[in-house]
């Protein structure tokens, strides 16, 4: 029988790991909504760089959290300065285009 | 004592079984649609949103990371023989912090420009209402 610690790491693992696969396919078979992602949400809802970006940084920057965790998996790595302002940079300039389009679609409206 | 340990241990299986079986009916329902999750992503208007999709990313892996940093610890205290003291949760850095504040309120101020726009096509939507002294629609005049 095997050891009550072993079990949890096993059933959590298992837990997370099947949840992170089942919404993989789903998002894969386009059970879950994707349309217009890449879209701008105001004005002529043309394709829209910005969020492609967004998207790039956060997975660089998930990608390189987890590989820090499973080098060393005895505590929480230390974030770099470096990522910290890419991955903000990359949000403030989603978020600043995402505002100034919603403002020119205002004044084009009034 | 003996039976006491005994019992402790089985106990534990017991809340084990439990809690996986809560987890695997978890699974069970999202997995056969019965929780819907068409939407996880969708913003009012229908459409996916590119924050929303980045923090579910983000707390994906904070939950991962996590997880297997408490578990690694168990396994360490185990190696070592500690068993007996139970290690505490682990440390949130200020940097893990800072990003998922970064990735929650990019999300936050997305949804403020989103309300902002509806709100305001609603009210550019809205009839004006008639000049005064004008009769009602569908009165003989």
């Amino acid at each position: 029988m095997p050891d009550i610690a072993q079990l949890i790491t096993w059933e959590g693992l298992a837990f997370l790991l099947i949840l992170f696969g089942v919404v993989v396919v789903q998002l894969l078979t386009r059970q879950i909504n994707l349309t217009g992602l890449f879209m701008k949400k105001e004005g002529d809802r043309s394709f829209s760089p910005e969020r492609v970006q967004l998207l790039l940084a956060t997975l660089a920057a998930a990608s390189q959290y987890v590989s820090q965790v499973l080098k060393d998996p005895t505590q929480l790595p230390q974030v770099p300065n470096s990522w910290l302002l890419l991955y903000g940079g990359s949000h403030v300039l989603y978020l600043g285009r995402r505002f100034y389009v919603s403002q020119s679609s205002k004044q084009k409206d009034s | 004592m003996l039976a006491l340990q005994y019992l402790e241990v089985l106990v534990g299986y017991v809340v084990c079984g439990i809690v996986a079986l809560f987890g695997l009916l978890l699974i069970w329902k999202i997995a056969t649609n019965q929780i819907d999750l068409t939407h996880l992503l969708s913003d009012d208007d229908g459409l996916a949103s590119t924050s929303r999709f980045q923090l579910v990313i983000f707390t994906f892996v904070v939950a991962l990371s996590f997880f297997l940093v408490v578990v690694s610890n168990v396994k360490v205290r185990q190696y070592e023989n500690k068993a007996e003291s139970v290690p505490g949760f682990p440390d949130v850095p200020g940097g893990v912090l800072a990003l998922l504040g970064i990735s929650a309120s990019s999300y936050l101020v997305s949804r403020g420009i989103s309300a902002s726009q509806n709100g305001d096509s609603t009210t550019t939507k809205t009839p004006t209402p008639p000049p005064a002294g004008t009769p009602p629609a569908g009165t003989k005049v």
